[in-house]
């Protein structure tokens, strides 16, 4: 049995969107006619002209939109285009999620972005994206998963906050708000990042610390960048909630977007368990999984758990994902003075050559001597880090081949956890320096077979014992 | 196994869009030779590529294009100068799209992209028919009444 799914009108405004600077052509008509015959006359004409053409191809375009379900052969048809016409068949097997974004139009209209993604089409885009209305994008729902029971898990706002905080970046911020600050700039026709600028040079000359004023306005630019990841993660993590099914995961969350996104369990290439700075101060953890084709959310991690205690991590992850449990016993660094001192061997060099490299600042820029001490805190505060999520790697770091693979490590400041069957493996790399082949060990970087290639590097194994369970794991002779 | 290829319509679909291509370049050249007389040698050797290209180059292109439906995956042999082999087994296709521009249209034929991660196949333009069938046996779907 078919069913056939049209797209709401509410796509027409999305396609007009783009093509509404077309009807500036007649205004530019209008004026340079004014000044140089003293006239109005054809520029309505050719206004009504421009709109009815914009707005008859986003009707053609919308109309050529058509969703079909072919619910006996498992099978969803997309089809668009007027002159350049596309028809794309996937089975529904083969989807990677389905997502659908509400934001407030949306809900005025009754209408949801409805996209389909796979693990083809361009990375971080969406294969198929259009509008439907709420009806229908429940219908379509119930015809790719079926008609569920979900068992509802909702989480906290101080939980979401706490997420919101730990894992949002000055970095993140920046990448949010200097296009926003820009386009606002040039709608208003000001230069509001100047203003912005000049507004935190005053204040930081308002400030008065050891440190020179420069380091008052890049802290400045730094703490605000980290407030606007901050609002940003709290207003997309909040309202989170978790549906779960036998086969299927629904994940909602959003205040003023509403976002729902639906995939298959066999869909998950990977899980990952992750711990940022903070969290760690915390000891808490975020569970999330890894989908193929994970459209334009910049990432195709989807958070399952936003923030919990180890014990709560791993009971859930057992409880939701028992075929991503590892079975093996796993290596583990040796555990002696010398690999300890392997771990921290490069942040000792790292923090020895910060101290030595300001002392010879100090001495050549004697006018700097603030500014340097600065720039030495943050550099040994780094090294330090460094040196700390060695010790880590020393004391936690872990790997296990069988039929589920398990690697625990570190990335950057973050540490890392990852849960893969074998099959889903891409790669292992062993890589061996000279002092590797002179102490017996390697480091092994795993690749997961995806779109997003997701990897964990675990340093100072023993490499007859990885190489024995490599080979065992993967039956080679 | 099966063996396909490519439609003679499809060859003449190719040779119009290599000269209307050729035509419009060598036309903008010749417009604007005043401002470079450069563009006059362009054009003619734009002309002559393009000749080249749609009387010999295509022809033998299209005669070499293999299509071959084993058990296991499609391979598509092709190439003049350099021979290429794809070979794309069953279990690592996601999708299978046709794509259809307004001259094919016309011609009754419409290309293939057949999609994997972080890869994808092209088939150039095949009857439409046999594009449905492809597709169809392809992603599962059988008794598929719908116009393309």
């Amino acid at each position: 049995m078919k069913k056939i799914f049209k797209a709401h009108p509410l796509m027409i405004f999305g396609f007009l969107k783009p093509t509404l600077i077309i009807l500036f052509l007649p205004v530019i008509k209008g004026v340079v006619q004014y000044f140089t015959e003293r006239n109005f006359e054809g520029v309505i004409g050719f206004f009504i002209f421009v709109l009815c053409a914009i707005l008859s191809i986003a009707v053609l375009r919308w109309r050529s939109y058509t969703l079909i379900c072919n619910e006996r052969d498992r099978v969803v048809t997309i089809k668009y285009g007027i002159l350049f016409k596309r028809v794309a068949k996937i089975d529904i097997a083969r989807l990677s999620s389905v997502q659908t974004t509400q934001n407030p139009i949306d809900y005025l209209c009754r209408a949801v972005t409805f996209k389909i993604n796979t693990e083809a089409g361009v990375h971080n885009r969406t294969d198929f994206e259009f509008k439907l209305s709420l009806k229908n994008s429940k219908e379509v729902s119930v015809l790719l998963y079926g008609k569920g029971e979900p068992k509802a898990v909702k989480y906290s706002v101080l939980k979401v906050a706490i997420l919101a905080a730990t894992t949002s970046s000055a970095f993140t911020g920046m990448l949010v708000a200097v296009p926003l600050i820009n386009r606002a700039g040039n709608l208003l026709g000001i230069g509001l990042s100047e203003m912005l600028l000049n507004e935190i040079n005053s204040l930081s000359g308002r400030i008065e610390t050891y440190f020179p004023p420069v380091v008052n306005t890049v802290s400045l630019i730094v703490l605000g960048a980290y407030f606007v990841s901050f609002v940003y993660s709290f207003f997309k993590y909040i309202n989170f909630k978790l549906f779960l099914e036998k086969d299927k995961l629904e994940v909602r969350s959003g205040l003023i977007v509403r976002t729902r996104t639906s995939f298959r369990k066999s869909a998950i290439n990977n899980i990952k368990v992750e711990q940022t700075l903070l969290m760690q101060l915390l000891r808490r953890y975020a569970l999330k999984v890894s989908v193929g084709g994970y459209g334009d959310a910049k990432s195709e991690s989807e958070v399952i758990i936003p923030l919990g205690a180890n014990k709560e991590i791993k009971d859930k992850l057992t409880k939701y994902f028992p075929f991503f449990v590892p079975d093996e016993k796993g290596i583990r660094p040796a555990r002696n003075y010398l690999t300890q001192s392997r771990y921290l061997f490069l942040p000792a060099i790292y923090f020895l050559v910060a101290i030595a490299l300001s002392i010879w600042l100090v001495v050549f820029f004697e006018d700097l001597t603030r500014f340097i001490l600065f720039l030495t805190f943050i550099a040994c505060s780094l090294v330090l880090g460094y040196a700390y999520m060695g010790l880590f790697q020393y004391k936690h770091s872990k790997l296990s081949f069988g039929d589920n693979i398990f690697a625990r490590s570190n990335k950057g400041f973050r540490t890392y956890e990852l849960y893969c069957p074998k099959e889903n493996i891409g790669e292992i790399r062993i890589i061996r320096f000279l002092p590797d082949m002179w102490y017996k060990t390697c480091r092994v970087r795993v690749l997961v077979r995806s779109e997003r290639a997701d990897n964990i590097r675990v340093r100072h194994l023993d490499y007859q014992s990885v190489k024995a369970q490599i080979y065992k794991c993967f039956n080679i002779e | 196994m099966e063996r396909g290829a490519l439609p003679k319509r499809t060859l003449v679909l190719w040779q119009i869009r290599v000269v209307m291509l050729t035509l419009i370049l060598v036309l903008l050249c010749i417009r604007y030779n005043s401002v470079l007389p450069v563009l006059n040698v362009a054009a003619a050797v734009i002309g002559v590529i393009g000749v080249l290209v749609a009387v010999l180059y295509l022809p033998i292109f299209f005669k070499g294009y293999e299509i071959l439906f084993k058990n296991e995956a499609i391979i598509i042999n092709y190439g003049v100068f350099i021979k290429f082999s794809h070979i794309m087994p069953y279990t690592r296709l996601i999708y299978a799209q046709s794509f259809s521009t307004p001259l094919a249209s016309i011609f009754g034929v419409t290309a293939v992209s057949l999609k994997a991660a972080r890869s994808r196949v092209i088939i150039p333009e095949i009857k439409i028919l046999d594009a449905k069938y492809i597709i169809d046996s392809l992603t599962g779907e059988v008794d598929y009444e719908e116009d393309f």
